[in-house]
């Protein structure tokens, strides 16, 4: 559905506005990678990125919740986003950064990736949520890479924890 | 619902009962003034405007007339204590009181009587003196344990009163038919209230179908022969009770003065706040006390090291005074809980067509606000529980020999770092038979084991998912619905659920859960790689254990044998343990003693339990988790879920 041609200012600041009514308005999103797949998810969700840190282990929950870490003082599942995605995970000793997000409502969540690349400016209108209901992933193409968007509070939803 | 009383909104049949209300409370005061004027007043008459002002209460919280509830409230806690003998009636009581009728009555109609209300409520609320409960003494006289059970505070009250008179009490034995009962109870009341006064009727066992016994308590000034001789009905006397220890003046408690405007309502996730920095600090302290311990043991440095170990010491007391206020900071009573429950049994006794005689108990007991929003929907599932299936039809209770009112009762009492709340019916029981049938039937337990279970066993029961949810359930004359999310409920909140019944006598179910979930004494130890937290409450002893022992089902400590939880693998973590000495944790959850099998034990610690977040929810034997300090955490384990199945014995 939105598989289309994107051309994005790399890094640097956002474009002007003034530039042109044609130009579309852009917004920052925070690119990463899983495997060989990049990834993208805004910016105005993320609040820190975080070096590895061990998780406490939970009993008997979904493969792709690894535990829970407590970052200043507010406890957070960590989600394998491998796993959550359906892709292969990785070794558990991989390098890997973890990056906490935040829903809608406030709630936070430490999302495993492998490598975050860094900030590129997309179109607004790939922030608003067209996937299928229930996708936490969609797939649209930037500068001519295929780019998988993180639907973040999709992805918080699991239901119940328990296997 | 409405907040201001503007009568269009309520409902036809609110108006028609509360104004029904109203009318006969303005009789009553009426012929209290009278009676006042004329002697003393009578405490029947006070007995009967308290519960006409209660009664109003819970229909206008029902109906969310906020200034009626809170007109009838003001007018209930002044009664309260009048009746109780807290206060007395005065003249400026009586004047108070005239006045409410009038108010009540404009709140009902058209006219605009807010302010009005508000007044008068807070002048009522000035004349009851302090709130809270008075702790009612035992009553002054030796009285059948049957009957002592269902005395009210107000019957202890009048045999207090009974007793200072240095009346006699009398239990007056007799039997009346069903069909006449009113009519030969009321004769009787007339016949004792000439010689004394009756305090209360309680039913006792029948002997002939078709006719109700009762024990009658009536205090007079006759001996039991006389009056046994005036009523025709075989009278036995009650000797009093040692007189020091039923003094009322002396058992009523000292009420703190609480003065207005000295309270600030304060967000619990602020704090939640402090108890992390609190947490925080104690992390900080503990790496000091490190610092204090290396400089101890640096030549040179060892005085040092010591003044500094005793100001981290200073500093570890003040910082358990400082977690100690925060605690109390969240505690709150559990009376505005009992007050809404009080409106839910009021409606659920309505839908069920049963008349049900509710009251409280122990409203005062402080617990954590989060816990008191956790205990509400389990409570109201016993009530319900409690109305409909517990309590019978009015026409059973009858035939039974009970009163028609079946009385339903919530209890609260602090035990320490625990509160135990009880919900009592005396209702039909649960028949235990019944429910090994029903059990045998479904198939939950195996043939042949039936006959060998025990009362508990077969109450337990009661407690697994769908027992209750198949039709066969409505045959269990006891208890149906959901008891197992009531257990489930209470496990999340490391309490437990017990149950106690009598065939047609009725149930008490008993609920215990912390005081708070917020700071713990855990026993840190390590399984399966994991570290984790367990309460120190339940710990009973650790013992450390060799080799050959791991992997035993059952394990001898010290000439006693526990079944034994291996942690690591019952939570996931790992399949089978390691065969390495390892150390056994022996703890008590309920009446199950269990021994928790872990790798290590890593020493005690007051850890800040954290709730795991939306995000996760509920996840099965984890309670929450805890900073340790040095970047570890520990998963607190909630252990009446972790050891809910293993066997009892």
């Amino acid at each position: 559905v939105s598989e289309r041609e994107i051309s994005t200012a790399d890094p640097g600041p956002p474009p002007d506005p003034k530039a042109g009514e044609e130009a579309e308005t852009q917004i920052p999103f925070l690119v990463f990678t899983l495997g060989t797949g990049r990834h993208a998810l805004e910016l105005s969700r993320v609040r820190e990125v975080l070096r590895h840190r061990r998780p406490a282990r939970l009993p008997h929950v979904r493969p792709f919740l690894e535990g829970v870490i407590v970052v200043r003082g507010e406890v957070m599942p960590v989600v394998d986003l491998r796993q959550r995605l359906g892709i292969a995970p990785a070794e558990p000793e991989a390098p890997h950064r973890l990056v906490v997000v935040a829903a809608t409502d406030g709630a936070l969540a430490a999302l495993r990736v492998d490598e975050v690349i860094g900030v590129r400016h997309l179109p607004a209108k790939l922030a608003a949520h067209s996937g299928a209901p229930g996708a936490p992933a969609r797939v649209v193409t930037v500068d001519g890479v295929l780019t998988r968007l993180i639907e973040v509070d999709t992805l918080l939803e699991w239901g119940e924890s328990g296997d | 619902l409405a907040e201001r009383g503007t009568p269009e909104r309520f409902p036809e049949d609110f108006l028609v009962e509360a104004r029904e209300i109203v009318q006969g409370l303005s009789d009553d005061i009426l012929a209290l003034d009278a009676q006042a004027t004329s002697g003393a007043a009578d405490p029947a008459l006070l007995q009967r405007i308290f519960r006409a002002a209660h009664s109003l209460k819970g229909l206008a919280g029902m109906f969310g007339a906020g200034a009626v509830a809170t007109l009838a409230h003001a007018l209930e806690d002044l009664l309260d204590a009048l009746r109780l003998g807290r206060e007395r009636v005065t003249r400026e009581v009586l004047d108070l009181l005239f006045d409410v009728p009038g108010v009540l009555e404009s709140l009902l109609s058209d006219e605009p009587a807010e302010e009005a209300a508000a007044e008068i409520s807070s002048r009522l609320r000035a004349m009851a003196g302090p709130e809270g409960p008075v702790a009612m003494p035992p009553p002054p006289y030796e009285l059948p344990a049957d009957v002592l059970e269902v005395l009210t505070d107000y019957e202890v009250f009048r045999l207090h009163e009974a007793a200072r008179q240095n009346r006699h009490l009398l239990g007056v034995r007799c039997q009346f038919s069903i069909e006449r009962l009113e009519e030969e109870l009321g004769a009787l009341r007339t016949q004792i209230q000439a010689v004394g006064e009756m305090i209360t009727a309680a039913p006792t066992p029948g002997l002939t179908p078709g006719s109700i016994a009762f024990i009658v308590l009536a205090a007079s000034d006759l001996p039991a022969e006389e009056l046994m001789r005036t009523l025709g009905h075989p009278v036995e006397e009650y000797a009093r009770t040692a007189p020091a220890a039923t003094a009322l003046t002396e058992a009523r408690p000292a009420i703190p003065a609480r003065t207005g405007g000295g309270s600030v309502r304060v967000d619990i996730a602020r704090l939640d706040a402090l108890m992390n920095i609190v947490g925080d600090l104690g992390l900080t302290r503990a790496a000091i006390g490190r610092l204090a311990d290396r400089l101890q043991a640096e030549p040179g440095q060892t005085a040092f090291g010591l003044e500094l170990a005793r100001e981290v010491r200073t500093l570890e007391r003040r910082l358990r005074m400082l977690r100690q206020g925060l605690l109390e900071a969240r505690l709150v009573p559990l009376h505005p809980l009992f007050a809404r429950l009080t409106r839910v049994v009021r409606s659920l006794a309505r839908e069920a067509k049963k008349e049900v005689a509710f009251s409280t108990s122990g409203g005062e007991t402080e617990i954590d606000k989060l816990m008191v929003e956790q205990l509400s929907d389990p409570l109201v599932h016993l009530l319900r529980n409690a109305i409909d299936h517990g309590i019978e039809p009015t026409d059973e209770r009858v035939r039974r020999g009970k009163p028609p009112e079946g009385r339903v009762t919530l209890e609260a009492r602090s035990d320490g770092n625990r509160v135990t709340l009880s919900v009592r019916d005396d209702g039909a029981g649960v028949d235990l038979e019944q429910v090994r049938r029903v059990a045998k039937r479904r198939g939950l337990i195996p043939p042949g084991t039936v006959e060998s279970l025990g009362e508990r066993e077969t109450l337990a029961l009661l407690f697994l998912p769908g027992f209750s949810t198949r039709p066969e359930a409505t045959e269990i004359s006891g208890r149906g619905v959901g008891l197992d999310v009531v257990k489930t409920n209470l496990v999340r909140l490391s309490g437990v659920v017990e149950v106690q019944t009598r065939l047609g006598l009725g149930t008490v179910f008993t609920l215990t859960v912390p005081v708070t979930l917020a700071i713990l004494p855990a026993l840190v130890v390590r399984d399966g790689g994991e570290t984790l937290a367990l309460p120190v409450a339940a710990v009973v002893e650790t013992a450390a254990l060799e080799a050959r022992e791991r992997g035993n089902p059952w394990l001898q400590i010290r000439g006693a044998a526990f079944a034994c939880v291996e942690v690591a693998t019952r939570l996931g973590f790992r399949e089978h343990p390691p065969k390495t000495g390892f150390f056994a944790v022996v703890v008590v959850v309920g009446k199950r003693t269990v021994a928790l099998c872990v790798d290590e034990v890593v020493g005690q610690q007051e850890v800040v339990v954290k709730p795991l977040g939306r995000l996760l929810g509920r996840v099965g034997h984890v309670a929450g988790v805890a900073e340790l300090g040095g970047g570890e955490l520990g998963l607190v384990l909630d252990l009446a879920s972790l050891i809910a199945e293993v066997p009892l014995s």
